[in-house]
């Protein structure tokens, strides 16, 4: 329970202290500690007591945690382009990107598809001006010959695929979209 | 019976002679016709039957003899408005009125008489009046006057409005339907329905977008912004084989 009071019968400095301050002093009048409500697999989450000292090494000690290390949205439950009301929950699966093969998505390279996203995140698109390059078009025959010739060898060099435009499965075009893809999750 | 003596049927074949006996028979028995008709007419018991707006093609009106024979009269014949016994034997009778929406009527009688019964019947309750196309407050009103419960009310979605106080929300919706129909006499005690219009919202929809790729408060985020909520979140990652 927090009681807002105005006046305290407090020891003489400290009293003179706090009627210097305009402001509503809070005291937590509360027997124990309040604890955050949180319910878990049916039963209330425990309070845990930090050592804070050992808590500050502790995480001096730690790497920050890239964005890209954090999971993201594999599936939803409701699919993309459904008509829904406002309100309407919807679940979601998330999964590392070291986790996503290519092969869940679709019309990606062949040359692609066994290997993960992190594949690209990693090597070509690990550099800006590839990556700007990708991010700039929405479709691959936007791309101007200079940027599809960057991309194309970048695609050979870095990921290790071969592009041939006679065929769609190996197309510059499958190549793209599968960049651009992995760039979601990066 | 009519005929004393009895009626025989006589006929004769072509050529033979129609003798006096046969044709006094004929005339004698027209007479006894004639004679009969006059004594059921003159025995003929009336009875007017009277009611505000009552429709006297459903008011039935019985003479319950005294050894327990009753007698159904007959429907008044426009321009008349009297129900008729016809060849009511002599007697004391209790006729009895009876009509949907109204209290029974009795009183007693003897056959024959010229008079007319005359019967007055009271309404046991009252009459459904037109409330279609009133608004529903003003139905309630108009069925209150008429002291005549309202035991339903729905809204054309099927949606239930309690009757006692339907609230602002419906007052002014529209009666489509009232059950029973207009001019149905409604007894003390039963409640009768009423089907109201109902007021449709359009709920904005929204377009579920694809959240893959996004990270969890990023997902969060899109899905607040259209009014979506987040639910059960589920993380995965790859089995790990220990060998």
């Amino acid at each position: 329970m927090v009681t807002k009071l105005t006046t305290l019968a407090l020891n003489q400095s400290t009293s003179q202290a706090l009627r210097q301050a305009s402001a509503p002093i809070t005291v937590d009048v509360a027997p124990q500690p309040t604890q955050a409500k949180v319910v878990r697999e049916g039963f209330q989450v425990p309070a845990v007591a930090l050592n804070n000292q050992a808590t500050d090494f502790f995480l001096e000690n730690l790497e920050v945690l890239q964005p890209r290390q954090t999971p993201r949205v594999v599936s939803q439950s409701l699919k993309p382009g459904t008509r829904t009301t406002a309100g309407t929950v919807v679940d979601l699966v998330l999964a590392k990107a070291s986790d996503i093969p290519f092969n869940i998505f679709e019309g990606v390279h062949t040359g692609l598809k066994q290997r993960s996203v992190d594949t690209l995140l990693d090597g070509m698109l690990a550099q800006p001006a590839v990556r700007q390059a990708v991010l700039k078009y929405d479709k691959a025959e936007d791309v101007p010959a200079t940027d599809r010739a960057l991309l194309t060898t970048q695609f050979q060099q870095s990921a290790d695929i071969a592009i041939d435009d006679n065929n769609p499965d190996t197309s510059f075009n499958a190549a793209f979209q599968a960049a651009r893809m992995a760039l979601a999750f990066k | 019976m009519i005929f004393d003596p009895p009626f025989v049927k006589k006929t004769v074949t072509p050529g033979e002679p129609l003798t006096a006996q046969a044709w006094n028979d004929i005339v004698n028995a027209l007479g006894q016709v004639h004679q009969h008709l006059e004594n059921t007419e003159a025995t003929a018991l009336r009875v007017q039957v009277s009611a505000p707006d009552i429709d006297l093609g459903q008011v039935r009106v019985t003479a319950l003899r005294d050894d327990g024979i009753a007698f159904d009269a007959a429907l008044p014949v426009p321009p008349s408005t009297q129900h008729v016994f016809s060849g009511l034997r002599a007697g004391a009778y209790q006729l009895r009125v009876q009509a949907p929406g109204y209290q029974v009527a009795t009183t007693n009688v003897t056959a024959p008489t010229a008079a007319v019964s005359n019967l007055a019947l009271t309404a046991s309750g009252g009459f459904m009046p037109v409330v279609f196309g009133l608004e529903l407050g003003q139905a309630l009103d108009a069925l209150g006057d008429a002291q005549i419960a309202v035991a339903r009310v729905l809204d054309v979605t099927g949606t239930d409005v309690p009757p006692a106080n339907p609230g602002a929300q419906y007052g002014n919706l529209r009666v489509l339907m009232q059950l029973p129909l207009p001019g149905t006499p409604v007894a003390t005690g039963q409640g009768v329905q009423l089907v109201i219009a109902a007021t449709l919202t359009a709920q904005a929809s929204v377009e579920v977008p694809s959240l893959a790729g996004l990270s969890l408060p990023e997902a969060q985020k899109a899905l607040e912004s259209l009014g979506l909520v987040l639910g059960k979140v589920t993380t995965k990652q790859t089995r790990v084989v220990i060998a």
